[in-house]
């Protein structure tokens, strides 16, 4: 099997008759994923540090404790446990009243305290489910993939080796250490590499709705380990040993290394040696399209796990659970279904403009991500137990919609001239969607010219693009353009004008040559210079000259 | 004193404040000089834990226990010598030398806190900080003859203190008498909020109440001797102060009763000590790699940075924790000894008149105000001694560790070769008056009966 395909096929969706599938019925393709969010709360987890972004300089966002002073201890902040019980709840965890920290052990530069805060032995939450559709989510089935459990810990530092001479100790940059992550762990609930994309972006758009993480995935604030092996379907027995791919950064990265080790699996088994596949641990080349070896089961490293003694019982008491609950419920109309189903069932939209609606969203989202962490410099702190300081906002460009619907009372021409038109002038002026540009009763302003037959279609795009430069009304900028519709009893001064100007083509027309109809037609609109509807004119001359 | 050493050469301090700071004059403490372990974060002087790891290390701020006690008026004079990370029981294993017993020059002051008992005991200080992880205030304030108290766990703010084992370690203050240590007691133990483990006012207040009460409705100090602690027969100095005290009754007109009690599972104390702060010491001391403070090898190597900054017991007990957390030890060692640790804080709650507040169990109406037993098996250890013998030594004073009760050691006369003996006043969690208030009796009856 040559690379090139295997990634082709990735990168298309899966037909029915394709020959991939055919595989897939021989060789199941077992999938379990280890998803690492992290939260965007203003401040770190344990420390009164407030979090940086991509950009910010190397070791600016860093206090004692995160570079692990000896002598400072934890603080556990409430503003990430609060993001991270309302993924717990968007994702429809049990949370665990009482939840504990534990230590994971481990030597690497960019883990000061030689060891990771994390909840090994009583996780912040258990059982949760994501539910996915056949077709609404990219799937050609539905299933939902089980949770066992979502626990909250540290993020590393970064370590950066010298490309040179990579035995030199490398530079380490403490700006992530000790940020809050929620780690999420699935079932082998995934056959292919569709499903497990899409379960990550529909996860994604959970967590993005739940307004508790921007999940960019090249900026790290997403990232998968993906576990896969392959059952014969006949003889589920006979199957190979469970592999760990780490850190993929990207969708694409993890459909590539799914569909790698599956080749790599199904082979070995059709071959007859599926004891050739080691359960190794797996890195992800980019540039060459294939997995390495990182480590064998053998050099696994032992964690040496410890309950952490300087950290208490996080207790979620019944006012702390309301408060969950109560946001949640803020959040319930954006969560990805709910979001889907209310624009396809209360505003009639076709399932084609309700997809570039949430894609839009999806875009916005990433770059809101980049922007928001952008500008993390304020201290930040804080610690109202009990009290849930986000507040949900639906993706913008949504929003902007469904404003528009209601203030139109016409959705399909909200939709057309959101996605269209708007975006249409954004892309010109190659700049993202921005809901404040022009505002939702701006646009209303012109829409509602249109439904009052005032200016055409056409002249509205001439005055929105007009509207992006300037602060006038739509009406005012329709009178500045000299756009506006001419009224009936001008235009039946200019269906009389055109009829004396060319009578013999007004006679033939008359008499059932329907072809010189356009010619007069061309004539009345350049008398009306443009300002009339066409179909109303040829409907005035039609009458004037008795044609059916 | 057969033999008076001087100060340098018993390695008492690490380093010391050439001129005497500025004190706050109206505090509590005022008129007090401290000297403090060198495990506690100080402004102007380097904070070490006696390891060439951290040689160089130099904190931005006092440790909440030194700034507590320097706002009371105390006045930090220098820091003290000790075990390596308070890692041993004789002061033994110091990158800055042992310090010797301030009596001979053959014995050991005691650990990890020796310099601090050293420094109080020849009077060179006030009072001073100390800590205490398994009995690293008792046993040296044993040995050297001076009070040491480690208080309730969560009382006094870890803040600012170079951790050895977190779920062990305790502040520990030593001074001559009983008074003052309560003093400086009253001083630092507050509610701090940088320390996830500092209890609450509230918890302390229900504590410290149930105490009274239970003390303003009887007429007796009832006293627990728990057989288990005492591994040979009372000392005729104790034997005589307890006669002293049943025969004239406390000072506050109370009678004195004694009691035998039976503490059976802290013979499991040592054992189940070793390997949670071996398991503790070895993941607080996985910070040290040379990247960011402390020692670099010249390699730049994590391996062998560890390598050449730490001392051997130190890195004996990093490997043996190393050990006991292993996926495939931790059953048998580490959930064994966690299991042994709640078992003796049940033993404890079993024999007290006063509920425990931190764990919310209950009183037992019969029972006693606090125990007594020897704090040391044996005298100061000895220059020339077989490492395997220190660790026997924390056999008494490790159950009150696992179960963060209050112990304080009190003298009580000389051993047959003129080096003092202490006597461990063990108390309910939070009731630290109870154990000032028997202290104080055995103190008095003490000096009435001749005592050192």
């Amino acid at each position: 099997m040559q690379l090139s395909r295997v990634l082709g096929n990735v990168a298309k969706k899966l037909k029915p008759e394709n020959k991939q599938t055919t595989r897939l019925n021989e060789y199941r393709l077992i999938i379990g994923l280890e998803i690492h969010a992290q939260l965007n709360a203003s401040v770190k987890l344990f420390s009164n540090s407030s979090v940086g972004s991509e950009q910010s300089e190397p070791n600016t966002h860093v206090t004692p404790f995160d570079a692990a002073i000896p002598g400072t201890l934890p603080k556990l902040n409430q503003e990430p446990l609060s993001k991270a019980l309302s993924a717990a709840a968007a994702l429809n965890f049990t949370i665990s009243r009482t939840s504990s920290f534990d230590r994971k052990h481990y030597l690497y530069y960019d883990l000061p305290q030689g060891y990771q805060i994390t909840q090994q032995y009583n996780p912040l939450a258990h059982s949760g489910h994501l539910a996915l559709h056949a077709h609404r989510d990219d799937v050609t089935r539905d299933f939902a993939v089980a949770l066992p459990r979502i626990q909250l810990e540290q993020d590393t530092g970064k370590a950066h080796l010298h490309t040179r001479t990579p035995t030199l100790t490398p530079l380490v940059d403490l700006n992530r250490c000790g940020v809050a992550l929620v780690e999420i762990v699935t079932r082998p609930d995934m056959h292919s590499a569709e499903e497990a994309v899409a379960f990550v972006k529909k996860l994604r758009s959970t967590l993005r709705a739940a307004g508790v993480c921007s999940g960019h995935m090249e900026a790290g604030n997403l990232r998968a380990d993906v576990n896969v092996n392959v059952e014969y379907a006949a003889t589920p027995t006979i199957r190979t040993a469970r592999v760990e791919v780490k850190n993929l950064n990207s969708l694409r990265s993890m459909a590539g290394a799914i569909q790698y080790e599956y080749e790599r699996h199904a082979r070995a088994l059709e071959d007859g040696r599926g004891d050739a596949i080691q359960q190794d641990t797996l890195g992800w080349d980019v540039q060459r399209g294939a997995t390495y070896k990182l480590r064998s089961k053998e050099e696994a490293v032992d964690y040496r796990y410890m309950p952490d003694p300087n950290l208490r019982e996080v207790i979620v008491g019944d006012e702390q659970m309301a408060s969950v609950q109560e946001y949640l419920q803020q959040c319930a109309p954006f969560l990805p279904d709910a979001l889907r189903d209310r624009l396809m069932q209360t505003y009639a939209l076709s399932a084609r403009d309700v997809n570039v609606l949430l894609a839009v969203n999806e875009d916005l989202w990433a770059g809101d991500s980049r922007r928001s962490l952008g500008s993390g410099g304020g201290s930040a702190s804080h610690d109202h137990a009990h009290v849930n300081t986000q507040t949900p906002k639906p993706p913008s460009i949504v929003r902007f919609f469904e404003h528009l619907a209601h203030l139109s009372a016409d959705p399909q021409l909200a939709v057309n001239w959101t996605i269209h038109e708007l975006l249409a002038q954004f892309a010109a002026r190659a700049s993202p969607f921005d809901e404040t540009t022009i505002p939702a009763h701006r646009l209303h302003a012109l829409l509602a010219l249109i439904q009052t037959s005032q200016v055409t279609s056409t002249a509205a795009k001439k005055v929105l693009a007009h509207m992006f430069d300037s602060d006038k009304t739509p009406a005012t900028i329709v009178d500045e353009l000299d756009l506006r519709m001419l009224p009936v009893h001008v235009l039946d001064d200019v269906v009389q004008r055109t009829i004396e100007d060319l009578p013999d083509e007004s006679t033939k027309a008359s008499q059932g040559n329907t072809k010189v109809v356009r010619k007069l037609i061309g004539h009345a609109m350049k008398v009306a210079r443009g300002k009339a509807d066409g179909s109303r004119v040829e409907k005035m001359l039609r009458d004037r000259l008795g044609i059916q | 004193m057969p033999l008076q050493q001087t100060p340098r050469l018993l390695s008492i301090w690490t380093s010391r404040l050439p001129n005497t700071a500025k004190s706050n004059t109206n505090g509590s403490l005022s008129g007090l000089s401290m000297a403090v372990k060198d495990v506690f974060w100080t402004t102007e002087l380097p904070t070490t834990a006696a390891s060439k790891m951290l040689r160089d290390f130099h904190p931005e701020e006092d440790a909440e226990c030194v700034s507590l006690a320097r706002a009371a008026g105390a006045c930090l004079i220098g820091k003290t010598n000790c075990d390596e990370f308070g890692m041993g029981s004789s002061n033994r294993f110091s990158h800055f030398g042992p310090v010797l017993h301030p009596l001979s020059s053959d014995r050991l002051a005691g650990g990890s806190s020796g310099g601090s008992a050293a420094a109080v005991a020849l009077n060179q200080s006030s009072f001073a900080l100390s800590t205490d992880t398994g009995g690293s205030t008792r046993l040296p304030a044993s040995y050297c003859g001076v009070v040491g108290l480690k208080p309730s766990y969560g009382l006094i703010s870890r803040y600012g203190l170079i951790p050895y084992a977190e779920s062990l370690d305790c502040v520990g203050i030593m001074a001559k008498s009983v008074h003052t240590v309560n003093r400086v007691f009253d001083v630092l133990s507050q509610y701090d909020e940088k320390d996830p483990t500092s209890e609450s006012t509230e918890l302390r207040k229900s504590a410290r109440e149930a105490a009274q009460s239970v003390r303003q409705s009887t007429d007796t100090w009832r006293i627990g001797l728990p057989e288990e602690l005492f591994t040979s027969k009372p000392s005729d100095a104790l034997s005589e102060v307890l006669d002293t005290l049943i025969r004239k009754g406390a000072t506050d007109g109370k009678r004195v009763e004694l009691y035998q009690v039976s503490l059976p599972t802290t013979t499991l104390a040592l054992n189940a000590y070793y390997v949670i702060a071996s398991a503790e010491a070895s993941s607080s001391l996985a910070r040290y790699d040379g990247m960011r403070y402390g020692y670099r090898s010249e390699s730049g190597s994590i391996h062998d940075t560890r390598e050449e900054g730490f001392g051997e017991e130190v890195k004996r007990r990093i490997t043996l924790g190393n050990l006991v957390l292993s996926a495939d030890s931790l059953d048998n060692y580490y959930l064994n000894a966690q299991r042994a640790r709640t078992e003796i804080v049940n033993d404890f709650n079993g024999l007290f008149r006063m509920p425990n507040a931190r764990t919310a169990t209950d009183a037992v109406p019969d029972g006693i105000d606090v125990l007594i037993h020897p704090t040391a098996v044996s005298g100061p250890p000895l220059v020339d001694s077989h490492d395997a013998a220190d660790y026997a030594q924390d056999l008494l004073t490790t159950p009150a560790s696992l179960a963060g009760l209050p112990a304080l050691n009190v003298p009580i006369g000389v051993d047959s070769q003129g080096f003092p003996q202490g006597v461990s006043v063990v108390g309910q969690w939070g009731c630290e008056q109870c154990v000032f208030g028997v202290a104080k009796e055995l103190e008095t009856a003490n000096a009435s009966v001749g005592g050192v």
